[in-house]
C-alpha cells in the first residue's frame, strides 16, 4: 500500500530532480565563466542525464504505484490530488499542487522516458561545445518546467510552469546566442508564445472571475471545475468565451494557425533541443492543456465518458443544457484551426529544403492533426496520436542530427547517398519515417485511423465532411514528404562536397539513442497491432488494446477502429508514397517539379502563406509607428507644448505681466502720485516768496474770506 | 523611556550625516565605509523588527499588545498641541514592507556608489538625509510630519542630480524640483482640506475616525483630486510623467535607483494611505462606502483610465528608445500603471496587487539601473546606447546573466517577483463587477500590453547583450563584487519573493481585509 501523500511526494520528486540538476549546472557554467575552469563533460554530461534518469525511475514508480492503487476497477478511476498554499487569502488562494490521474501519469511517463533518451544522445552529440555544462543545466530545467506543467494541479500553476517553458525555450532556442539568427529566432519563439500566454491568462482570469460569482469562493483547480460544470454549478454556456481564451494559449504553445511561424525558427537550437521541444514537451503542452481542460470543451454529464457530440442520446442532454448548435464554436474553433494547420504544415513540409525545417513543419502539421481530433470530441484518439508523434518525431529528430553531425549541413541538397555510411541511421530513420506516414500497422497507422474516425463521427462539426478529406489528403502530404526526405538523404548520387566532408559513423550513444526509440516505435507498432487484432471479438475487458484502455482511463471513448473507414486514408497515404518515389526515387515525374504553376506554388508555400509576413508587418509597421508617435507626443507636446510653451512661457508671461504691472500700475501709481505732488509742490513754491508784504496780503486775503464765509454761514 | 524603534530608523540617518560629513571632509573613505556601517545596521534592524512585529501574527486579528491605533511601534507626542500638530510615527502592514524595502534598496544603492570619487562626503552625507525623509514619508502618522519629510527628500535628490548628473543634468533636476514640487502644493491645499474637515487635528488615526461614518461626498471627491495630482506626479502618471526619464537619464545610477526604487513608491503610498486609506470607511448618507458611490466610481475610473494610459503609452515609447536607462525609466512608468489599476479594482486582491507591485518593481528596478550604470561605466564613450553597444555577452557573463534575468522579472516572468504583481491585479481586475463588467476593455488592454513590455526588453537583451562584440567594449573589464553584488542581492530578493511570496502577501493580505471590513 502506498498512500497519496507518499504518490503525490513521489511526484513533486520526478518535477524537483531536474530542477535541483538543471540549477546546479547552470551554477556550475558560471562558475566556469568566473574561473575560468572547465568541467570535465564527463562529470557534466552525466549530471545532466542523471537528472533526467532519476525522474524516469521514479515516474516509473509513480506510474506503477498509481496503476495498482487507483485502477483497481475500470468504472471507477481515482486520482490524487495535493494542494496547498501559494498566495493565502481569504476570498480564494493560489495553490501549488499535484494532480495525479491517468492523463497526467501516461503523460508524465513518456515524457521522461523520451526526454532521458535524448538527453543521453545528447551526452554524446554536444561534446567538444564550450558550453557544454550550461546546455544540459537548460535542458534539464527545460524538462522540469514542463514535467511541473503536466502535473499542476490547477490553472494558477500550471500557468507559471507554462511560462516557465517559454523562458526556458527562449534560452535553448537562443543557445547559440552569438549567432545573430539564433538570437532573433529565440526572441520570436518567446514573443509568439507570449501572444498565446496573454490568451491564456484572460482565459485563466474570466474563469477565475466566474467560479466566484457562482460559488463564493473563486478556484482554479481543474477538478472542482470539472465536477461544478459537471454539477451544472457552473453554465457550460458561460465558458465559451474561456475556452477559446485558453484555446488562444495552446494556438501560441503549440504553434496552430495563424502562430505557427516559431517553430521552423526554433531549428536554430542545438537538434537535441528540436527533439526534446517537437516530441513530448512545449509544442504538446498546449495540446494537453486541452485534454486537462475538456470539461470546457465538451459537454460532460453524469461522470460518464466525455461525449461525442455526435452521439444520439446526448440530444438530450444538450437539451437539457439550453444549447444550441452555435453553443459548440469553442470545439468547431479547434477542429478547424487545426484543420488549416494540418494542411499548412504538410503543403510547408512538401516544400523546404532544411532536413530540420522539413521535420519541424511536419510537426505543425501533426500537431494541427491532434487538435482537430480534440475538438471533435476524440480526447483518446488526440492523446493516442499525441503518444504516437512523439515516439516517432523524436526519433526522427535524432536521426537528422545525426546525418547533420556527419555532413555539417542542413540542406538535404547537400545529402544523399548515405546510406552506406551509416546503416544505424538508415534503419532508424526508416522506421521512424513509417510510422509518421502511417504505412498500415506502424504505430502512426493506428493513431491516425483514430483521429480521422473521431472527425468523420462526429456530426455537430460545421462542414465535417471537407474537413475529413482535408485530413485525408494531408495524409498523402505527409507519406509524400517523408518518402522525399529519405530518398534525398539516403539514396541517389552524394551531392555533399567531397573534399571537405567525410559522413562518418554515428557515435556510440547516439547509435544507442536511436535504437532504443526505434525500438519504441515497433514495440507500439507491435502492441497496438496485436491489441486490435485481439480484441475483434467485441468483449474489450482487458487492457491489451491500448486505444480503448486510454479511452478507459480518460473517461472518454476509444478502440472503434473500422477496417471499412480505414481504407481510404491508407489508399491516400500509399499513392503519396509511389508519387514520391515516382518524382525523387525513380525520377520519372522529375519533369512535374519545373512546371510554372508547381514553382509560383511553391513559392506562396515558402513564403508561408504570408502568415508570417503579415504578423512582421504588423510588428514593424503599426505598433513601432504608434511608438514613435507617442514618443513623439512625449516630446513635441507634453515636453515641448504643455511644459515648455504653456508653463514655461506662461510663467514667463505671467513674469512679465507682474512686471509691468509692477512697474507702471504699483509702481506708476506711487510714481505718478509722487509726480503730482511735486509739481503741486512747483505750484506751491511760488507762494512761497519770502516777501513779507506779499504774505501780509495773502493772511489779510485769507482772514477776510475766512471771516465772510463764517458771517455768511451764521446768518443763513 | 523605551527604545522608540521607528525613531531611531527615522531620525538615526540624519543626525548622523552631519558627523559624517564632517569626518569625510578630511578622509573620504571614512564616509564612504561609515554610511556603509549605518545603512547596514539599519537594513539588518528593519528585517529584525519586521520578523518581531509581523512574520507569523495578524495585527489586526486577536490582542496585540503593542498595538495602538490599529499601528504597532507607535510613538507619539505632542508637537505644536494648539494647532493639532503631533510628532506621531507608526506603521502597519502597508508601510513596514515599504520599510523594509527602503533600507535593503538604500544598501545596495551604497555600495554601488563606491566609484563616486567626487565630493564623497557630501554625497554620503545627502545620502543619508535622503533616507531620513524616505523613512519618514513612510512612518509618519501626523500630515505636517509627512509633508516636511515628503519634501525633504526633493532637497538631497536635486542636489544628488544636479552635481553628480550626467551632461543635461541641471535640466532634469531642475525638472525634476519643479514637477514635485509644484503637484506637492496641490497635494499641501488638500492636507489643508483634511485638516479643517476632519476637526482640526494632523494625527492620522483620528483624521479617519473623524472620517468614518456618512461624510459630505462632495469634500472627499475634491480632496481625493487633490492629493491625487500631488502623489501622481510623483508616482509618475502619463500625462505628468516627462520628468522621470529626464532625472533617470541624468542621474547617478545609485541615485536613479533610489529614484525607481523608493521615490515612486512615496507616491503609490501616499496615495494608498491617504487617497484611500483614510477614506475607507467613508460612506454617503445612505451607508453605501465612499469609493462604492457614482461620485467614487467615477474616481475609479479616472485612476483606471490613467493607469491604463501610463501602462500602454510608455510601453510604447519604450520600444523605441536607445537609451537603456530612458527605457527602463518608461517602463517604470509602465509598471506604475498597474498599481492604479489594481487600486482601481478596489478590492482585496487588487490592493495586495499594487502593493505588491510596488515592492516588487523597488528590487527589480533598481537592479536594472544599475545595471545599466555598469554598462556606462565600462564602454570606451560611457554610452548606454543601445544601437552602440552590443555583444556585451562575451565581455561581462555576469552581467548579461543578471541582465537577462532582472530584464525577464521586469517583464513578468513567473517565479520572480514581478509576475504576482502582475498577475494578480489582472485577477482583480476581472473580478470586480465595477471594470470586469461594465468596462471591461480597460483590464484586456491592460493584460494586451504586456506583449509590448515582452518586446521591448527582449529587444533591449538582444541588441544590448548578444550578437557580435562592438569595440565600444574592448576595454571592458568584468564587473567588479562592488557593481555585481548589490544587483545579485536584488536578484535574490526577486527570486525570493517569486518564490515564497506568501509571508508578504499574507502581512498585506491582513492589511486589505481589514481595509475592506
Amino acid at each position: 500500500m502506498v498512500s497519496d501523500v507518499v504518490l503525490a511526494n513521489l511526484a513533486w520528486a520526478t518535477i524537483a530532480i531536474p530542477f535541483i540538476t538543471g540549477i546546479t549546472l547552470l551554477l556550475m557554467s558560471l562558475f566556469e565563466i568566473k574561473g575560468d575552469k572547465k568541467y570535465s563533460e564527463k562529470f557534466t554530461g552525466s549530471l545532466g542525464v542523471a537528472g533526467l534518469a532519476g525522474s524516469w525511475i521514479v515516474s516509473l514508480v509513480v506510474l506503477v504505484q498509481f496503476f495498482k492503487e487507483k485502477v483497481t476497477h475500470k468504472s471507477t478511476i481515482g486520482h490524487v490530488n495535493q494542494e496547498f498554499d501559494f498566495l493565502p487569502s481569504v476570498s480564494g488562494s493560489f495553490k501549488w499542487g499535484i494532480l495525479l490521474d491517468p492523463l497526467s501519469v501516461v503523460f508524465l511517463v513518456l515524457l521522461t522516458t523520451i526526454a532521458t533518451v535524448i538527453h543521453f544522445y545528447a551526452s554524446e552529440y554536444m561534446t567538444q561545445d564550450p558550453a557544454y555544462t550550461r546546455f544540459f543545466g537548460t535542458m534539464n530545467f527545460f524538462t522540469g518546467s514542463m514535467l511541473g506543467f503536466v502535473l499542476a494541479s490547477n490553472l494558477f500553476m500550471a500557468f507559471i510552469f507554462w511560462e516557465l517553458l517559454g523562458f526556458s525555450s527562449y534560452l535553448l532556442i537562443g543557445f547559440y546566442w552569438q549567432k545573430r539568427s539564433a538570437a532573433s529566432a529565440a526572441k520570436k519563439a518567446f514573443l509568439y508564445n507570449k501572444i498565446g500566454d496573454i490568451s491564456f491568462l484572460i482565459g485563466i482570469a474570466i474563469i477565475w472571475n466566474k467560479t466566484l460569482e457562482a460559488t463564493g469562493s473563486a478556484t482554479l483547480s481543474y477538478l472542482d471545475l470539472a465536477e461544478m460544470m459537471e454539477h451544472g454549478d457552473l453554465r457550460f454556456n458561460d465558458f465559451i468565451v474561456p475556452a477559446l481564451l485558453i484555446f488562444g494559449g495552446a494556438i501560441g504553445k503549440s504553434a496552430q494557425f495563424p502562430l505557427f511561424g516559431w517553430l521552423p525558427e526554433a531549428m536554430e537550437g542545438p537538434t537535441p533541443v528540436s527533439a526534446l521541444l517537437h516530441s513530448s514537451t512545449m509544442v504538446k503542452a498546449g495540446l494537453f492543456l486541452i485534454a486537462r481542460n475538456y470539461y470546457l470543451f465538451y459537454v460532460h454529464a453524469d461522470g460518464k465518458p466525455i461525449i461525442n457530440l455526435s452521439d444520439g442520446k446526448l440530444s438530450g442532454v444538450i437539451a437539457e443544457f439550453g444549447l444550441n448548435s452555435n453553443s459548440f464554436n469553442a470545439a468547431n474553433a479547434i477542429v478547424w484551426i487545426g484543420v488549416i494547420t494540418a494542411l499548412a504544415g504538410g503543403l510547408m513540409a512538401l516544400t523546404a529544403t532544411d532536413i530540420k525545417k522539413v521535420l519541424a513543419f511536419s510537426t505543425i502539421s501533426q500537431l494541427g492533426y491532434i487538435a482537430l481530433a480534440m475538438g471533435a470530441g476524440g480526447l483518446t484518439a488526440g492523446m493516442f496520436h499525441l503518444i504516437s508523434h512523439a515516439t516517432f518525431k523524436s526519433l526522427l529528430f535524432l536521426c537528422a542530427g545525426a546525418v547533420i553531425h556527419s555532413v555539417h549541413s542542413n540542406e538535404m541538397t547537400k545529402m544523399g547517398g548515405l546510406k552506406r555510411y551509416m546503416p544505424y541511421t538508415y534503419w532508424t530513420m526508416l522506421i521512424g519515417l513509417l510510422g509518421l506516414s502511417g504505412v498500415p500497422l506502424m504505430n502512426g497507422f493506428w493513431s491516425k485511423d483514430a483521429v480521422l474516425l473521431a472527425l468523420q463521427t462526429n456530426e455537430e462539426i460545421v462542414l465535417g465532411e471537407v474537413a475529413y478529406v482535408i485530413a485525408v489528403l494531408t495524409a498523402g502530404l505527409t507519406a509524400f514528404y517523408s518518402t522525399k526526405l529519405f530518398l534525398l538523404v539516403f539514396h541517389g548520387e552524394p551531392r555533399y562536397d567531397k573534399d571537405h566532408v567525410h559522413p562518418t559513423k554515428t557515435g556510440m550513444r547516439m547509435r544507442i539513442s536511436l535504437v532504443i526509440l526505434a525500438s519504441l516505435v515497433v514495440i507500439e507498432s507491435l502492441w497496438w497491432t496485436i491489441g486490435t487484432i485481439i480484441d475483434t471479438d467485441g468483449s474489450r475487458n482487458d487492457y491489451w488494446n491500448f486505444e480503448y484502455a486510454l479511452g478507459t482511463l480518460f473517461h472518454s471513448h476509444g478502440g472503434e477502429f473500422k477496417v471499412s473507414a480505414a481504407i481510404f486514408p491508407t489508399v491516400v497515404g500509399l499513392i503519396g508514397i509511389s508519387f514520391a518515389y515516382a518524382v525523387y526515387g525513380n525520377k520519372r515525374l522529375d519533369w512535374m517539379r519545373t512546371r510554372p504553376l508547381v514553382i509560383s506554388a511553391e513559392k506562396v508555400i515558402t513564403n508561408r502563406f504570408g502568415v508570417d509576413q503579415a504578423i512582421l508587418w504588423v510588428a514593424e509597421t503599426p505598433v513601432m509607428g504608434i511608438g514613435d508617435f507617442f514618443q513623439k507626443i512625449d516630446v513635441e507636446v507634453i515636453d515641448a507644448f504643455i511644459i515648455d510653451s504653456l508653463i514655461t512661457n506662461g510663467s514667463h508671461r505671467l513674469a512679465d505681466m507682474s512686471d509691468t504691472f509692477d512697474n507702471e500700475w504699483i509702481d506708476g501709481t506711487v510714481d505718478k502720485t509722487g509726480i503730482q505732488i511735486r509739481q503741486g509742490g512747483y505750484l506751491f513754491r511760488r507762494i512761497q516768496r519770502g516777501q513779507t508784504s506779499y504774505y501780509a496780503r495773502i493772511m489779510t486775503g485769507s482772514l477776510a474770506t475766512i471771516l465772510v464765509v463764517f458771517t455768511f454761514v451764521r446768518f443763513v | 523611556m523605551a527604545i522608540q524603534p521607528l525613531l531611531i530608523l527615522l531620525l538615526g540617518p540624519i543626525i548622523l550625516a552631519l558627523p559624517v560629513y564632517i569626518l569625510g571632509r578630511s578622509n573620504p573613505s571614512i564616509a564612504k565605509w561609515s554610511t556603509t556601517g549605518i545603512v547596514l545596521l539599519t537594513s539588518l534592524y528593519s528585517f529584525y523588527l519586521w520578523f518581531f512585529n509581523f512574520i507569523g501574527r495578524n495585527i489586526y486579528s486577536g490582542v496585540s499588545g503593542d498595538k495602538v491605533d490599529g499601528f504597532v511601534m507607535h510613538y507619539k507626542t505632542d508637537w505644536i498641541a494648539e494647532a493639532g500638530i503631533s510628532f506621531s510615527v507608526g506603521v502597519d502592514g502597508l508601510s513596514m514592507p515599504l520599510l523594509v524595502l527602503t533600507q535593503v534598496v538604500f544598501l545596495v544603492s551604497i555600495v554601488s556608489s563606491y566609484f563616486v570619487k567626487d565630493q564623497e562626503a557630501t554625497y554620503y552625507a545627502l545620502l543619508l538625509v535622503l533616507l531620513s525623509g524616505i523613512v519618514g514619508t513612510f512612518v509618519a502618522l501626523d500630515l505636517l510630519l509627512f509633508y516636511v519629510a515628503w519634501e525633504l527628500v526633493l532637497v538631497p535628490m536635486f542636489f544628488l542630480i544636479h552635481i553628480w548628473g550626467g551632461d543635461n543634468r541641471k535640466y532634469a533636476a531642475i525638472k525634476f524640483f519643479i514637477y514635485t514640487h509644484l503637484a506637492s502644493l496641490f497635494m499641501l491645499i488638500g492636507l489643508f482640506v483634511i485638516y479643517i474637515e476632519g476637526g482640526n487635528t494632523f494625527y492620522l488615526p483620528k483624521l479617519k475616525q473623524n472620517f468614518t461614518g456618512p461624510v459630505d461626498i462632495q469634500t472627499v471627491q475634491i480632496i481625493f483630486l487633490l492629493v491625487f495630482v500631488g502623489f501622481v506626479t510623483k508616482f509618475p502618471q502619463v500625462p505628468v510623467h516627462t520628468w522621470l526619464p529626464d532625472a533617470h537619464v541624468q542621474a547617478p545610477s545609485p541615485a536613479s535607483a533610489i529614484l525607481a526604487g523608493l521615490l515612486l513608491k512615496m507616491g503609490g503610498y501616499g496615495l494608498i494611505r491617504i487617497g484611500f486609506w483614510l477614506f475607507s470607511d467613508s460612506t454617503n448618507k445612505n451607508g453605501v462606502p465612499f469609493f462604492r458611490t457614482p461620485a467614487g466610481e467615477d474616481i475609479r475610473l479616472l485612476i483606471a483610465i490613467i493607469g491604463l494610459i501610463s501602462m500602454i503609452y510608455p510601453a510604447f515609447i519604450a520600444l523605441r528608445q536607445d537609451d537603456l536607462k530612458r527605457m527602463i525609466a518608461y517602463s517604470s512608468i509602465s509598471h506604475m500603471g498597474i498599481v492604479l489599476l489594481g487600486l482601481a479594482a478596489y478590492n482585496p486582491m487588487g490592493f495586495n496587487a499594487a502593493m505588491f507591485m510596488m515592492i516588487a518593481h523597488g528590487v527589480i528596478s533598481p537592479g536594472l539601473f544599475l545595471l545599466s550604470g555598469i554598462i556606462e561605466h565600462n564602454t570606451k564613450s560611457h554610452t548606454r546606447l543601445m544601437s552602440k553597444v552590443g555583444g556585451l555577452g562575451h565581455k561581462m557573463p555576469f552581467t548579461t546573466g543578471l541582465f537577462v534575468f532582472l530584464g525577464f522579472a521586469s517583464a513578468g516572468l513567473p517565479g520572480l517577483a514581478g509576475f504576482i504583481a502582475e498577475f494578480t491585479a489582472f485577477l482583480a481586475m476581472f473580478q470586480d463587477d465595477f471594470l470586469g463588467e461594465e468596462y471591461i476593455l480597460i483590464p484586456v488592454l491592460a493584460v494586451l500590453s504586456v506583449i509590448i513590455t515582452a518586446g521591448y526588453y527582449l529587444w533591449a537583451i538582444q541588441r544590448v547583450l548578444f550578437n557580435e562584440a562592438t569595440d565600444e567594449l574592448e576595454k571592458s573589464q568584468p564587473a567588479k563584487w562592488w557593481e555585481i553584488g548589490p544587483i545579485l542581492i536584488l536578484a535574490i530578493f526577486t527570486l525570493v519573493l517569486g518564490i515564497l511570496p506568501g509571508q508578504v502577501w499574507e502581512i498585506l493580505d491582513n492589511w486589505s481585509q481589514d481595509f475592506f471590513n
